[in-house]
């Protein structure tokens, strides 16, 4: 066996992973040559600094502590993502505006009405043309108009919401 | 690819058990600080990347779907956050060849050559494997691992880690030689 091969199989030597052969090879070329015996000896110590690293390892106590308070936090802000969902920011809103819009029908028509009673046709045709297309296109029923308002109460809260979720991340 | 006690752990953590969370960190920290070193090396920022690696894994257990294992996911987990890391503090790595100047230092003959010199060395030639070699190492030495729970958690065959280790090792021999450190690594290793 020459220095070439031997330096080439050394690294399989120190890990144990030569077959019982080629292993009495190196060892018998190790003995007589000095040039290899200088290399496996810079292996050796190789491997005990490599065995060594382990040591650096952190405890993971030192590792779990502080991250406890960072997966608490990390839980909290899950939860307020959680409450402030598209689906329960969505839920919520409908079910608000829909109230407001029941408790308020009156006040809500009559406001209507004055602004039909108005002095420009810009008013006019805010308060008249369109809700009366409105209307009209939902074959006359009123839940036409109340939709809308539902919609736009419902995309300004929805935005206020994401705003909201946005902080809440950060 | 789900082993029984990962899925008992994986379960027990998504249920709101801290504790199971612990255990995660207990089992899997070597694989975790192994895959971050192999990338960012021992610096001091590590200890943030790791914290956020761990944050990554607890957000991400509800939507891990069993397609590979618990050990391989977390390491790509690991892996990815360290190279985020990395390409965001590229500026705080020292070059190499002065870390180098500062280690031949060592070699003057007036000069002990000790244990604490030499570990300062295997991390410049650590630093300087390829990353593949260098994770095989990591994961061997520091996390204590077997071949084929490298494998696993790798996802490369058996034959493939102890090629990379043996590689690993040969081109750090090679660099201990082309660096004159030599003297220093003949002696005893304490």
């Amino acid at each position: 066996m020459n220095c070439e091969r031997v330096e080439r199989l050394l690294p399989a030597f120190i890990d144990g992973e030569l077959s019982s052969d080629e292993s009495a090879m190196v060892q018998e070329h190790i003995s007589v040559c000095q040039r290899c015996a200088e290399s496996y000896a810079v292996y050796s110590t190789l491997e005990r600094s490599l065995t060594e690293l382990k040591q650096e390892l952190p405890p993971p106590e030192s590792v779990y502590t502080p991250l406890l308070v960072k997966l608490t936090a990390a839980r909290r802000r899950s939860r307020l993502r959680a409450a402030f969902s598209l689906q329960s920011i969505s839920a919520f809103t409908l079910l608000a505006c829909s109230m407001v819009l029941y408790l308020y029908r009156y006040a809500i028509n009559g406001l209507f009405v004055r602004l039909g009673d108005g002095y420009t046709a810009a008013l006019r045709f805010i308060s008249e043309d369109i809700p009366d297309l409105i209307i009209r296109a939902g074959g006359g029923a009123s839940w036409a108009l109340y939709s809308i308002f539902t919609f736009l109460i419902l995309l300004i809260l929805a935005t206020a919401g994401f705003a909201l979720m946005k902080f809440a991340e950060e | 690819m789900r082993s029984e006690e990962d899925l008992e752990l994986v379960a027990r953590i998504l249920r709101g058990n801290d504790r199971s969370f612990q255990d995660l960190v207990e089992r899997f920290n070597g694989v975790v600080y192994s895959a971050a070193r192999s990338i960012l090396g021992n610096r001091n920022d590590m200890e943030d990347t790791v914290q956020e690696i761990y944050i990554k894994i607890y957000r991400g257990l509800p939507s891990f779907k069993w397609r590979s294992k618990l050990s391989s996911w977390i390491y790509r987990i690991a892996r990815n956050q360290a190279l985020n890391a990395r390409a965001g503090r590229r500026h705080d790595l020292q070059p190499i060849d002065e870390n180098y100047k500062i280690a031949s230092t060592a070699n003057r003959p007036d000069e002990e050559f000790g244990r604490s010199r030499r570990r300062e060395q295997l991390e410049i030639l650590l630093r300087e494997l390829d990353e593949n070699y260098r994770a095989v190492i990591e994961l061997r030495y520091m996390a204590d691992k077997s071949y084929t729970e490298i494998a696993e958690i790798m996802d490369i065959p058996v034959g493939t880690v102890k090629t990379y280790l043996h590689r690993a090792k040969a081109a750090m021999r090679k660099k201990i030689r082309s660096s004159g450190l030599e003297t220093g690594w003949k002696g005893s290793p304490d």
